[in-house]
């Protein structure tokens, strides 16, 4: 049975020769859309990992009463604060052994002052309003501060769930216009073949008969359009990748896929295939019902 | 084979295009269906051909009652049912001896058994050396031959014929003719709608009078009639 000879003549109508097309362009998108959206999990997943320590600074004082008031204020603070697990004053002998290697013994002679640091212990899956929190703590203590590794690393979380979300949103959308399109297309051809259904019904064909052709029409179309669109999506998603790495996008972390992530990418052109053939099949069969 | 009985049809909500139509025809018979444009041959062909309904009466075709059958078993009654189309259609993204398949595939014949009567039947109407072209590419007395072979190539037990011969030469139309009586005579039974009364008059088969959607008849043959007096 030759797969491609059809019936009806639904690759030879202007509408139908460009299904393909259209399959492959939005297919294109929605791969692309998700491997963002996969990359955008990826780097959360990392920086869930990574992002557990801070260092919030509060600036040194003379008056020693007043500096154990502020740091007491500023651990009672942390402490409150949602996802915070633990706030520590790092003792003085440990910030003095911190700046040795740069000043040696004359820190001793110069009697310098020395910021008061505290270290803070995130929980991973709390996200804590590190932006927040800075200005509350501002606010208590003149001139106190967070790291500003982590707040940068908390504005690329910030991004990464932004683009999570919309990548994903929009892949969706492309996939189920796709889906969107395929029906649509099939009850215009339907439509635009009604003297030739009719020729084939007086030969004795059966809706289910005629439903195949649209059917089989729809899965090649998207399996030449999906798999063309799929492999351009695949070399964007490298480039993109590979530029990504090669910038330092992330800093901290790698920009990637998990294995995972790649076979549910890879299986995108098949599944949208098998379900173009059953919508297809479904709006064929609906019109030729309602077709007399 | 096919009985009519007391049967109309309409078009959608429009009015009846047959009424009353009264008629019986048994297996191999061939009677000519005559009538002015517009007077019911076609409507009459596409009822017996199941491709609508009766809006009132009974029809049976093969000894079905057509107003019982879901859709299933109405497209199993078509497939022994062959149809000459006046205007041709001829799918023109198939080939020549695709189009003479059609019936074939669609009642499900092996592809190797197709291909045998395909191949017998193009070479019977002289067309096996256009068997791989489009239709397109045929001139129109070429065309309706491939018109009539797909609607033989079933060996049909009804044959629907509308207007056969109207593009055709005078000696396709002999061999059309003759093919038709041939096909009666092997059991077919053949209704031919036609304005030719030449032609009518030539092959003696009796004849249809369709008259503003009444069918009456069917009368002798004219040459029948030329005969006995």
């Amino acid at each position: 049975m030759n797969l491609r000879r059809f019936d009806l003549p639904l690759r030879q109508s202007a509408v139908s020769r460009f299904l393909p097309w259209t399959i492959g362009g939005l297919l294109y998108l929605a791969v692309v859309a998700l491997a963002v959206a996969g990359v955008a999990d990826e780097a959360l997943r990392l920086y869930g990992v990574r992002t557990k320590l801070v260092t919030v600074t509060l600036p040194s004082i003379e008056d020693a009463g007043r500096s154990e008031r502020e740091m007491a204020a500023a651990i009672e603070m942390l402490n409150a604060t949602h996802g915070v697990l633990s706030a520590v004053p790092v003792p003085p002998e440990e910030l003095q052994a911190l700046v040795e290697p740069w000043l040696g013994s004359a820190k001793a002679q110069l009697d310098l002052p020395l910021p008061r640091l505290i270290d803070v212990t995130l929980d991973p899956g709390a996200k804590p309003d590190l932006p927040a929190l800075q200005e509350r703590l501002g606010a208590v203590i003149e001139g106190a501060t967070i790291g500003v590794e982590a707040l940068s690393r908390d504005r690329a979380e910030r991004l990464a769930v932004f683009f999570r979300g919309w990548s994903s949103a929009v892949g969706i959308a492309a996939l189920l216009g796709m889906l969107a399109l395929v029906g649509l297309i099939t009850l215009a051809s339907l439509r635009m073949n009604g003297a030739n259904v009719e020729l084939l019904r007086l030969m004795g064909a059966q809706d289910r008969y005629l439903a195949r052709e649209f059917e089989r029409h729809a899965l090649l179309s998207s399996l030449q359009g999906g798999l063309i669109g799929f492999a351009l999506a695949l070399l964007t998603v490298v480039g993109l990748l590979y530029s990504s790495r090669r910038m330092d996008l992330a800093e901290a972390i790698e920009l990637g896929l998990r294995p995972l992530d790649w076979m549910l990418l890879a299986c995108i052109p098949l599944i949208i295939a098998l379900l173009a053939m059953g919508i297809a099949r479904i709006t064929a069969s609906w019109g030729l019902a309602r077709t007399p | 084979m096919l009985r009519l009985e007391r049967v109309a049809m309409r078009y959608g909500e429009g009015p009846d295009v047959l009424r009353h139509v009264d008629l019986t025809l048994k297996r191999g018979e061939f009677v000519f269906l005559m009538g002015p444009s517009g007077a019911g041959k076609t409507s009459l062909l596409r009822l017996l051909a199941l491709l609508h309904m009766p809006s009132a009466g009974r029809l049976s075709v093969f000894g079905e009652d057509v107003g019982r059958l879901d859709q299933d078993r109405r497209a199993a009654l078509r497939r022994r049912i062959g149809m000459v189309f006046q205007d041709v259609r001829l799918l023109d993204h198939l080939s020549v001896a695709d189009n003479v398949a059609l019936p074939l595939r669609i009642s499900g014949r092996e592809d190797q058994q197709s291909a045998r009567l395909v191949s017998e039947m193009l070479a019977w109407f002289g067309l096996g050396e256009v068997a791989e072209a489009k239709p397109t590419t045929l001139s129109m007395g070429q065309r309706q031959m491939v018109n009539v072979a797909r609607a033989v190539v079933t060996r049909p037990d009804l044959l629907l014929c509308d207007e056969p011969t109207a593009d055709v030469d005078g000696k396709l139309e002999r061999r059309l003719l003759h093919l038709f009586t041939r096909l009666g005579k092997l059991g077919t039974t053949v209704v031919l709608a036609t304005h030719s009364e030449d032609l009518v008059a030539r092959f003696p088969h009796p004849v249809l009078q369709v008259a503003s959607g009444r069918v009456s008849g069917p009368a002798p043959a004219p040459s029948t009639l030329a005969a006995a007096e």
